[in-house]
């Protein structure tokens, strides 16, 4: 608790930790992992952004690294993520992630952690209009929910082609050339056997 | 590579004064004794040129120290900690922060709806499941009890030898958290002190 969950600004250790080892069986019933987001909370309510130091950043540095979207590294999905990140992967993301003034950002979210960005409606409403205008012929309730899961569906086709497409083209996003990408995991594996 | 070996420096604790004068010049001095890894001042990446005089501050906080007590420590050690679900972290590679990076996250965070906000390019959320996976630590019902409790204190303060009231130093738990000290439910408690 004093060097990583909530690291101590002093060299002593804070007494308050202590009641969480007395009962020894009970340390891993606990929630740890709240207590970790409950410092990151207090620590960024105190309003004083000089001391981040207060805060798990090991969790919190990870994590993002860990969420951005990149196919410059090979990581595991699998596993505890502290135990697959390395110091040199780390850095090698977040070079990737800098921007030429120096900025955080220029890689993209996992797509999961995207904000949605769509071409098309997704109002319901309107995209029963565009089935209704060009569906020839009678249909039924039925049919128009279907037609509406395969439109919304192709339009999600259309859209991530069309990103995939976009990300391809531009040879900035496309991080380390193979032959680099290539040497860098050889030299990480060696790292690891050593 | 990490080459640590435990060298113990009896009653190293009782320097209080001395400590609140390091606390002050923000010198961790207290590690002096202690034989450090090799790029153990510079366990902070990157160009930190203007913040040199929070540098100790932010080795403070690195993981650099958790991670070369878990390197050093012997396969009875590791079976405590493991037992206790600990185990995710005596596996932890990532030893250096970089703090440019961890101000920039911190400034992204809001802590009213927990998550890491970036504006356009989307939110992380910040979850108990979230941290299980990447930290491996346990995510239990009950809360973490954090405060004073004179009980507490003084049982912790025995199991340390420490017979003046003075706490101990962060330096004089990972001394006593080498690969000499037996297996015992003792060493759990130093280590989650500790970590």
């Amino acid at each position: 608790m004093s060097s990583t969950f909530t690291p101590n600004t002093g060299t002593l250790v804070s007494p308050r930790c202590y009641p969480s080892v007395i009962n020894t069986d009970a340390i891993r019933h606990l929630n740890w992992a709240r207590f970790i987001i409950d410092v990151i909370i207090q620590t960024a309510n105190a309003k004083d952004t000089k001391n981040w130091f207060k805060a798990c950043m090991t969790y919190l540095m990870v994590l993002y690294v860990d969420s951005l979207d990149t196919d410059a590294l090979k990581v595991p999905e699998n596993g505890t993520r502290i135990c697959i990140w390395t110091n040199k992967m780390v850095r090698c993301v977040i070079d990737l992630d800098t921007n030429s003034d120096g900025s955080f950002g220029k890689l993209p979210l996992n797509q999961r952690y995207r904000i949605r960005l769509s071409l098309f409606s997704a109002e319901p409403f309107d995209i029963d209009m565009f089935i209704k205008r060009h569906v020839v012929g009678d249909h039924s309730d039925e049919d128009l929910v279907q037609y509406r899961t395969a439109v919304i569906e192709m339009c999600n086709i259309f859209e991530d082609g069309l990103a995939k497409f976009l990300r391809l083209s531009n040879k900035e996003n496309k991080g380390l050339i193979p032959e680099q990408k290539e040497n860098f995991m050889e030299q990480h594996l060696q790292q690891d056997v050593q | 590579m990490l080459k640590y070996k435990v060298t113990i420096t009896e009653g190293e604790h009782m320097e209080p004064l001395q400590e609140h004068i390091d606390h002050l010049e923000m010198e961790p001095s207290a590690y002096e004794d202690a034989p450090l890894a090799d790029d153990d001042l510079a366990d902070v990446q990157g160009p930190s040129k203007k913040i040199k005089n929070q540098k100790n501050l932010f080795n403070r906080s690195s993981p650099m120290k958790i991670v070369r007590v878990c390197k050093a420590m012997t396969n009875e050690q590791r079976i405590v900690i493991r037992n206790a679900y600990f185990g995710g972290m005596l596996g932890m590679k990532v030893s250096k922060l970089i703090p440019e990076l961890c101000r920039f996250l911190m400034g992204c965070f809001n802590p009213k709806t927990c998550e890491l906000d970036f504006g356009d390019r989307g939110k992380i959320p910040i979850t108990i499941e979230s941290v299980v996976r990447v930290m491996g630590v346990p995510g239990g019902g009950s809360p973490v009890p954090y405060h004073l409790d004179v009980n507490s204190t003084c049982l912790i303060l025995e199991m340390f030898g420490i017979h003046n009231g003075k706490q101990p130093t962060v330096a004089f738990i990972e001394k006593l958290l080498g690969p000499t000290y037996p297996a015992s439910p003792d060493y759990l408690r130093k280590f989650i002190i500790y970590n």
